[in-house]
């Protein structure tokens, strides 16, 4: 298995990737996480992001599970100057926030291809 | 002598056979502020001889040119006449230009007072209000005479036939979407000419009741041609309004075997819109705008539509991520729209 410290730094990599981050699936405690970029200054988003994070997908695997539509693959929380995406690993999630300019294609390519790794 | 009261009070159906038992002759006014709707039925010695909806007027010249019996250059010039100082409807004078047969208005012009009138009897909310006037003047050739007792006969066998399609289609509200290809050997569609009509502008954006607007047909029958390719799997419905504790405002999912299970997930998802909003005043990155989730065999979507309602919506993986979200956006419109009529 690919080292959790190892996925978060492929991931903050990735243009437009503010911050990338292991969290537990069911916690939404911070298992891993990168540096915040562009992040001096202002108020440390790592924490409500990953509680936020963990609490949707609890939700949306449970919304899923009740119209039989599997597992959730893959999540996008929108807003209006950034996104928030999330991928399911297991026991754990990755959760990336994501400028609203990024090439969001890519950013969930990686975050998919990084969880493939994982599991 | 005016007759007026509530629905609740007094149904439609009810009205309807009092003014045929007691021979009125007037016109009867049903206004429902909830529907943001008003009809009108004409009656002449009990028997009903004209109705107009509001919301959606079929008027006799777009039937006649929509079924090819006068062309728009036709009904160009019967209104300019009215324009000039002819009294005569639309109809008597095509009829006086030999353009359409007496016959071709019967037939038209029942099919227009079935269609408001079977709209009509669908209320169980509202107003009605009779007022006795002297009938209308109209050439005797061309005056349509329906027997309320068999309108009302024929209108308790749709609500009848309604209630059979109410777990597909709950109301002319529901969003159709067309279904995807699957892959599986090719095969052919067989439909009528009027199910292709309402198949090919299917855009998962307008709801029964703005496709039979579109088409100029009675939104019953358009739910039925829904109903039909609904259970052959040419289209799913997918698109439905939530308040944000996850109870139903508008719309339905329809799971494979055809059981709405749009309140399940409604109930799972209550809160999020709640949660979500309070996070993100926390994260300093505005306001949420879409939750899109892709799961082993779909795509659910959600976005608030105003602070007490969130659109949800479903798709097949096989639906662009691009188009799911251009439809949400569309929905949310549509929603807000249909929130504030509400209110």
């Amino acid at each position: 298995m690919k080292a959790l410290n190892q996925v978060v730094d492929t991931l903050s990599r990735v243009p437009g990737v503010v911050v990338a981050m292991v969290v537990g699936a069911t916690d939404g405690l911070i298992v891993e996480t990168s540096a915040v970029i562009g992040g001096a200054g202002g108020a440390d988003p790592r924490k409500p992001t990953a509680a936020l994070a963990a609490y949707l997908y609890s939700k949306v695997t449970r919304a899923s599970d009740a119209a039989r539509l599997g597992t959730p693959a893959f999540m996008r929380l929108e807003a209006e100057r950034g996104h928030i995406f999330v991928v399911g690993a297991r026991d754990v999630v990755l959760v990336t926030i994501v400028t609203t300019d990024a090439n969001l294609g890519r950013v969930r390519l990686e975050m998919m291809n990084a969880a493939r790794a994982d599991s | 002598m005016a007759i007026e009261g509530p629905l609740r009070e007094l149904g439609i159906h009810d009205v309807f056979q009092l003014l045929d038992l007691s021979r009125k002759t007037g016109t009867l006014r049903v206004y429902s502020p909830e529907r943001n709707n008003e009809g009108s039925v004409y009656f002449d010695a009990g028997t009903i001889v004209a109705a107009t909806m509001k919301s959606n007027p079929h008027l006799l010249g777009t039937i006649l040119e929509r079924s090819g019996k006068a062309t728009p250059a036709d009904l160009a010039r019967a209104t300019a006449m009215q324009r000039a100082g002819d009294k005569r409807r639309v109809g008597e004078i095509l009829v006086a230009h030999g353009i359409v047969t007496p016959r071709d208005i019967d037939r038209f012009m029942r099919q227009q007072i079935e269609t408001v009138v079977f709209d009509l009897m669908s209320w169980s909310e509202g107003f009605f209000s009779f007022t006795e006037e002297p009938p209308r003047p109209i050439r005797k050739d061309i005056a349509v005479r329906v027997s309320t007792e068999s309108l009302l006969m024929e209108g308790a066998r749709r609500i009848d036939e309604w209630s059979r399609m109410a777990d597909k289609i709950p109301d002319a509200r529901v969003i159709p979407l067309l279904a995807p290809l699957d892959d599986g050997p090719e095969s052919f569609i067989d439909l009528l000419p009027r199910e292709w009509e309402v198949l090919s502008i299917i855009d998962g954006e307008r709801n029964v009741h703005e496709i039979a607007k579109r088409l100029v047909l009675p939104e019953f029958e358009v739910a039925k041609i829904i109903y039909g390719m609904l259970s052959t799997g040419l289209i799913d419905i997918t698109a439905w309004l939530r308040d944000s504790g996850g109870k139903p405002l508008a719309g339905s999912y329809i799971d494979q075997s055809g059981r709405d299970i749009s309140a399940e997930i409604g109930a799972a998802l209550s809160g999020v819109s709640t949660e979500v909003t309070k996070s993100m005043r926390l994260l300093g990155i505005g306001g949420w705008t879409a939750v899109v989730v892709e799961t082993d065999a779909a795509t659910i979507a959600l976005a608030p539509a105003t602070q007490e309602a969130v659109v949800l919506l479903a798709s097949s993986l096989t639906v662009p991520l691009g188009l799911v979200r251009r439809v949400l956006t569309r929905s949310v419109a549509l929603a807000i729209n249909w929130m504030r009529s509400r209110v």
